[in-house]
């Protein structure tokens, strides 16, 4: 292993020390792995002091590739289902498994201090072996919209991992047994500072976060699931080091009018979401809204005059995320006031009547406001009901900072005052060159062949796309795939793009290693997906389904019929061996 | 069926109907007139441009397995879809045209593209699918009305 050593100590006039040392200070993933690529001692020594891998889609890879080339990791991140299943759109048991993966870390990863699982199922007994093998130095531990364990899984965490700093389930399905966990954490832990189970249906003690706080003086962010925020006085007067708290909730009793009169907030918060806060609650957040630098009033019930007053008093806010009861109205305050918004959420209103404030709609109005007030703007994301191409535009012009730009277009609206966005999203593209992350999801007519193709001539630097209902015919998908030079991620939603086109595309995009296509137009045996058959790329395939009716369908009898799906990537391991009976891999004959 | 589930377009809703049918429905609408209406339904964009051959099908037209291409028709609130071959779509189509008395009821706003209005017609057969909506507000909105 070592002879190489022998034969050439000096490497480009770099001694192998040097060189170690240098490429301790290079972190980020594309240059390292460039520098791997040179020659095998870089190779040999980038492998051994890579520090942190995120693996984007767990079957690109196996666990025992992983520890062969990477052996010191300190940190990984591993991604399972696909985005899809955040929208309720993947098969429950589609797969992700973290077993395998926890076998190796515990057998052979001997650096490891970090660990983050996405969407993936973490069963108790992974998390058994886990913290067996690992629990006295992992530091931070994050199960990101997971499921598959229960609270017990948390009591073994709580018990062995005495040096976690982290410890994160926000938006976990968690079977819950009982609260124990969080006072055994609370007992045994001293250093925690992140602790996070916002989103999820676990119930804890007041007590139990008071206890917690006392315990972990340096706790300085929180985020927890439903809990009266007036029994939190306690918690609040104890964290005093706390810069972000999220969660809690409020309950508005009858007679009670000062329940949370006596809630003072600890003095460094300056990063705040609460649950379910109305207009007679949000004046608690007043006296400190100006120190505030994030924002989530994504889950609140305040109208659209109430993100005015709220939102005018937010000088440094740095990160907003609403729904789109925000307003045009709101956006021109945003504008007015929050000149360091780095990042901005609009996520979508519930659809049925009465139940958003009718002003609560966010158009062309609203965006250009925005983009001509917050030109620090890094991270955009919008549910619009309306837009124009001149919007767009006015996005190209003043966004210059954005790397990361999401449009949805709803569907309640019937006329949309300029369509198709063509020249729109061209002069946004072409103005905002730091873009790698992009969304564009419109409805039929929202963009012609001609505008896909500029999607596709204009994106030099993006590297994941959602299109929904673009372009018009195959044309555009192939005009399209003949650009986009650095794309790594598709994402293809309600698009009338043939099996055919589709394998094309995926032939010529140089960078696709990750496909994901939902709604297009399937043939009767879809053997003109096989066009896209190379050498280690996986192609699974979801048939139509009866699904879970959401609740706009709720009328209707049984479920929702589910369009077909596709899901290619790259993998270097092969065939998966834990499909499901819903999941279909398709391989060309042998 | 309301104008709103109309627009989204029905998954799966093909119907079949006999063209002798289709015409005298058309014939007895175009004859009682509804008071004003703030918009005229989307599918009158069709019966304007009746003039022309087929204009509901641009230049990206995809034919079905058949010789067949889909015809979408917006009906006074309803919407039905048609599997047809070329000549049976533009017997129907002139049998509108027949049948639309007065002057044409001007369908899209002055500032609208309205050329590509037309291919919204073409779309709406089964492929749109409603925008998915996020787990986590999906929760956050169902206890809302549970609160409510």
């Amino acid at each position: 292993m070592e002879q190489w050593r022998m034969n050439r100590v000096m490497s480009f006039g770099i001694s192998d020390v040097a060189l170690e040392c240098v490429m301790g200070y290079i972190d980020d993933p594309r240059d390292r792995e460039a520098v791997s690529l040179v020659c095998k001692k870089w190779y040999h020594i980038d492998a051994i002091s890579r520090k942190h891998i995120t693996i984007a889609i767990c079957y690109s890879t196996s666990p025992g590739r992983l520890r062969r080339r990477f052996p010191r990791l300190e940190s990984l991140k591993i991604k399972g289902k696909p985005r899809a299943a955040m929208f309720n759109l993947t098969p429950e048991d589609w797969g992700g498994y973290a077993g395998p993966w926890v076998g190796e870390i515990a057998d052979t990863f001997n650096c490891l201090k970090a660990l983050h699982f996405r969407r993936m199922i973490v069963k108790d007994a992974d998390i058994g072996v886990l913290v067996k093998a690992r629990g006295h130095m992992l530091q931070a531990l994050k199960l990101d919209k997971c499921s598959g364990f229960s609270t017990d899984g948390l009591l073994l965490v709580a018990r062995s991992c005495r040096c976690l700093r982290t410890l994160f389930l926000e938006e976990s399905s968690v079977t819950e047994n009982d609260g124990e966990w969080l006072h055994e954490l609370a007992v045994n832990n001293s250093v925690l500072e992140t602790l996070n189970f916002y989103m999820t249906e676990l119930r804890i003690s007041p007590q139990d976060l008071e206890l917690l706080a006392r315990n972990c003086r340096s706790l300085i962010s929180l985020k927890i699931s439903d809990c009266d925020v007036s029994d939190l006085v306690g918690f609040f007067r104890t964290a005093t080091a706390l810069e972000e708290f999220g969660g809690g909730s409020f309950n508005d009793q009858a007679g009670e009018i000062n329940r949370y009169e006596r809630v003072r907030f600890p003095p460094r918060l300056c990063c705040l979401g609460l649950l379910y806060m109305g207009m007679n609650e949000m004046h608690i957040i007043f006296p400190f809204a100006a120190s505030l630098k994030k924002l989530d009033l994504q889950y609140t019930f305040l109208s659209t005059e109430d993100h005015c007053q709220l939102i005018q008093r937010c000088p440094n806010l740095e990160i907003l995320e609403v729904r789109n009861v925000i307003g045009d109205r709101g956006l021109e305050v945003v504008a007015q006031t929050c000149k360091k918004l780095r990042r901005l959420r609009i996520e979508r209103g519930d659809d049925e009547q009465g139940l958003e404030d009718e002003h609560g709609r966010v158009s062309q109005i609203g965006l250009s406001t925005l983009a001509q007030g917050c030109l620090e703007l890094e991270y955009l994301a919008v549910y619009v009901s309306d837009i124009t191409n001149a919007a767009l535009e006015s996005i190209g012009t003043f966004s210059k900072n954005l790397s990361d730009f999401r449009l949805v277009l709803l569907d309640r609206e019937e006329r949309i005052t300029e369509l198709p966005l063509d020249n729109g999203v061209r002069a946004l593209l072409r103005g905002c060159t730091k873009i790698r992350r992009f969304g564009f999801y419109l409805r039929p007519g929202g963009l012609s062949d001609m505008g896909l193709g500029y999607i596709g001539q204009n994106s030099s630097n993006i590297r994941y796309m959602l299109l929904g209902n673009v372009g018009e015919s195959d044309l555009g998908l192939l005009q399209f795939s003949r650009g986009c030079p650095n794309l790594q991620k598709l994402e293809l939603r309600s698009c009338c793009f043939s099996e055919r086109a589709l394998a094309l595309a995926v032939l010529q995009l140089p960078s696709l290693r990750y496909l994901w296509v939902h709604g297009y137009k399937a043939s009767p045996t879809g053997s003109d997906l096989m066009d896209m058959a190379r050498p280690f790329w996986n192609i699974e395939f979801i048939p139509p389904r009866q699904c879970i009716a959401s609740h706009e369908f709720e009328d209707r009898r049984g479920g929702v019929e589910s369009p077909a799906q596709i899901l290619a990537y790259y993998s270097l391991s092969g065939r998966r061996t834990d499909y499901p009976e819903s999941v279909i891999p398709l391989y060309p004959p042998a | 069926m309301e104008r709103k589930n109309s627009f989204r377009g029905i998954q799966g809703a093909i119907s079949r109907i006999n063209p002798e049918l289709l015409r005298s429905v058309i014939t007895s609408g175009t004859a009682a007139k509804g008071g004003p209406e703030a918009r005229s339904p989307p599918g009158a964009a069709a019966f304007r441009h009746a003039t022309a051959p087929l204009p509901v099908m641009t230049s990206a037209f995809r034919s079905g397995s058949k010789g067949t291409a889909p015809l979408t028709i917006f009906y006074n609130g309803t919407v039905a879809v048609f599997d047809l071959p070329q000549d049976k779509a533009e017997t129907i189509l002139k049998l509108a045209e027949k049948g639309n008395v007065g002057g044409v009821v001007e369908a899209s706003d002055p500032t609208s593209a309205s050329g590509h209005q037309e291919d919204l017609l073409v779309k709406l057969n089964g492929e749109l699918l409603p925008i998915a909506r996020k787990k986590s507000l999906e929760r956050f909105f169902a206890k809302r009305k549970e609160r409510a």
